[in-house]
């Protein structure tokens, strides 16, 4: 424990510096507007403006990007108090009392519960966070390959169970995401797969012009040419703060959201999105007053941005801990770490502890930022969603390519970036979820070689995956949630269709 | 069946077969030792898998309404063009071409509202990017 904290007063010296601290700043205001930008999540988000970090170091990039990370997903949240917009998935839920507030003229204090969820939420999810990655990173030490590819399998398992659509297909979009990981050079033979000659595939597919195409393109192309801002009521700054009973009422919430956010977010899965629903779920029925949610229930804002934001760091610890990421945001984020040279899983803390420690620390400067600039800027955020959308979407489309170009200077990654957009407006047109396509591709070339060579280790026996405690424990819990997930009757129940 | 899962659980299955032909040109290796064509063959045997499973579990018949196809090809038209340009007349025209293209041609805004977005977009990017940011964007004809 005493480690702990020495290591954090080290990752607040690192973060507290003057030119740290003002590009954390930038990077929440940024991810604000980002957020608030329809069809720009935070996954497309940080992917467009990941060339910005470019020229900095890894640490301060690292933490500009944390910074774009929150500041997206609070905005989203402004956009469905202020318009029932939603600006990004999690945030759908807070629509729901969020807007009904706005309309009886609690829109400010609605949007001051939300980002004083966010901050409480995410202030106790990154202490959990520093408890439990370091133990975390320690014991997964001790993985060998046979663990690491029963742990990644197990991981696209649960974010097939985890879906709110069928599990077949999700499985079949982290198929082809798998597939499409696999082109360019074979790690462990030097041959290369798939690149019908193009030099640029040599590396493989990148994740950020996927993740543009999947997530930013396609939404632009669904969204159509009708889409345009309502009234857009701009709180003054008395309005935002709440009475003493919305404060009481929103306590409980908070609490509750926190902590099941927190262990949702853990698991693989699109967790930040899952948590806000099962939070809303759950404040109605554990309520005296269920009657009072869908019109302008204070806790139906408080719980799920408290849980949307306690998921958004609850999805570092595996990242972190394990290199593995959860889900399609930190898969992106690792994409972003790597760019920047850093590998992260259980040597990061050990051989780079002022990074680590500086972006835990920085995640407390994050919230501390959003709560203290983003409410009194609000009105200014929400004078952007006065443009209109036919000058915004040529913007974000002017972004993308921008955005997509400048990782690697590849015209390769805009060929791809359009490709993967059209593939994301058909698949979703067909009810397909796309994010399991962008961990499948960043996950293939781990689990191809964790394959590999736990048969090299073998001599071939395919047993060594049994043999061995954990890799045989998670594989048996991937193989209980296939066959509980494809019972019709379980399905049902869990309320997931498919 | 639903008729947007067959769709898709057909293009799903031609895919699949596509890469297991593709893969007849790297070795596979043996099942004790797999060679750099085993992982994707045995993939592309998951997703077929998978494919025909779609096919024929029962699906919501939901239909998709494709009402916004014209407004999403329009705007893959002007991604096409960018790719196509970018590299041989450089970051700004293209961004401004294709700015103009959007919202002078589709969303007919007014010529001089359409030119100052376009134009204030292209160079202000440029500035904030390849200026500011020290990002490498491609330059043109006359170093525009």
């Amino acid at each position: 424990m005493t480690d702990t904290f020495g290591n954090l007063l080290l990752g607040f010296s690192v973060a507290l510096t003057p030119s740290i601290l003002g590009y954390a700043v930038i990077g929440c205001i940024i991810g604000t507007l980002v957020g608030m930008l329809p069809g720009v999540g935070p996954l497309a988000g940080i992917s467009l403006l990941l060339p910005a970090t470019f020229g900095l170091n890894p640490t301060i990039a690292i933490i500009m990007l944390a910074g774009i990370y929150y500041g997206a997903m609070y905005g989203g949240s402004t956009t469905s108090i202020l318009l029932r917009v939603p600006g990004e998935a999690a945030s759908v839920v807070t629509c729901i009392d969020g807007y009904e507030m706005t309309k009886r003229g609690r829109g400010g204090a609605a949007l001051a519960i939300a980002a004083i969820s966010s901050f409480v939420a995410g202030t106790l999810s990154v202490v959990f966070l520093m408890l439990l990655a370091p133990p975390l990173a320690a014991f997964a030490l001790k993985f060998g390959p046979p663990e690491y590819f029963a742990l990644l399998l197990s991981g696209l398992v649960v974010l097939a169970y985890m879906s709110s659509g069928s599990v077949i297909k999700t499985l079949a979009m982290a198929a082809l995401g798998l597939l499409a990981g696999t082109i360019g050079i074979d790690g462990m033979t030097g041959f290369m797969r798939f690149q019908f000659g193009v030099r640029e595939l040599s590396d493989g597919i990148g994740i950020v012009p996927v993740a543009v195409g999947l997530f930013g393109l396609s939404e632009i192309m669904l969204v159509g040419r009708e889409a345009a801002a309502g009234s857009v009521q701009k709180p003054k700054l008395r309005e935002l703060i709440p009475s003493r009973a919305e404060m009481r009422d929103s306590a409980a919430p908070i609490g509750r959201g926190t902590l099941l956010g927190f262990l949702i977010g853990i698991v693989p899965g699109s967790a930040h999105i899952i948590s806000s629903f099962v939070s809303y779920g759950i404040e109605r029925r554990m309520s005296r007053h269920p009657e009072r949610f869908g019109k302008g229930a204070v806790e139906g804002v408080a719980g799920p941005e408290s849980a949307n934001n306690a998921a958004a760091i609850g999805a570092f610890v595996p990242l972190l801990a394990l290199g593995v990421p959860s889900g399609p945001i930190p898969a992106v984020m690792m994409a972003a770490l790597l760019v920047h040279g850093v590998a992260p899983g259980p040597l990061l803390i050990e051989q780079q502890p002022a990074l680590f420690w500086g972006f835990i620390a920085s995640m407390y400067v994050g919230n501390l930022v959003l709560l203290a600039l983003n409410l009194p800027l609000v009105g200014i955020f929400v004078n952007m969603l006065r443009v209109p959308y036919p000058i915004l979407y040529p913007c974000i489309v002017a972004f993308c390519v921008l955005g997509v170009y400048a990782v690697d200077q590849s015209i390769v990654d805009v060929w791809i970036m359009l490709a993967t957009g059209a593939i994301g407006y058909l698949l979703r047109k067909l009810d397909f979820e796309v994010a399991p396509i962008v961990l499948g591709l960043i996950l293939s070339p781990l689990i191809e070689m964790s394959f590999r060579q736990s048969l090299a280790m073998s001599s071939g026996k395919y047993g060594i995956f049994l043999d061995r405690p954990i890799a045989a424990a998670m594989l048996a819990l991937a193989a209980a949630l296939l066959v509980h997930s494809l019972w019709p009757r379980s399905r049902s129940r869990l309320g997931l269709t498919g | 069946m639903s008729r947007a899962n067959r769709v898709a659980g057909i293009g799903l299955l031609v895919f699949a077969a596509f890469v297991a032909f593709e893969t007849r040109k790297y070795p596979l290796g043996s099942v004790a030792s797999p060679g750099p064509g085993f992982w994707p063959l045995a993939l592309s045997v998951i997703l077929a898998g998978l494919a025909i499973a779609l096919m024929l579990g029962r699906g919501q018949s939901t239909r998709a309404q494709w009402g916004e196809i014209g407004h999403a090809i329009t705007i893959l038209a002007g991604v096409a063009f960018a790719a196509l340009a970018l590299e041989r007349i450089g970051y700004r025209v293209t961004i401004f071409v294709l700015m103009l293209f959007y919202l002078a041609l589709l969303e007919r805004l007014k010529l001089w509202l359409a030119l100052l977005v376009a134009l204030g977009f292209a160079e202000g990017t440029y500035f904030l990017f390849h200026d500011l940011l020290r990002v490498q964007l491609p330059t043109g004809p006359f170093g525009l």
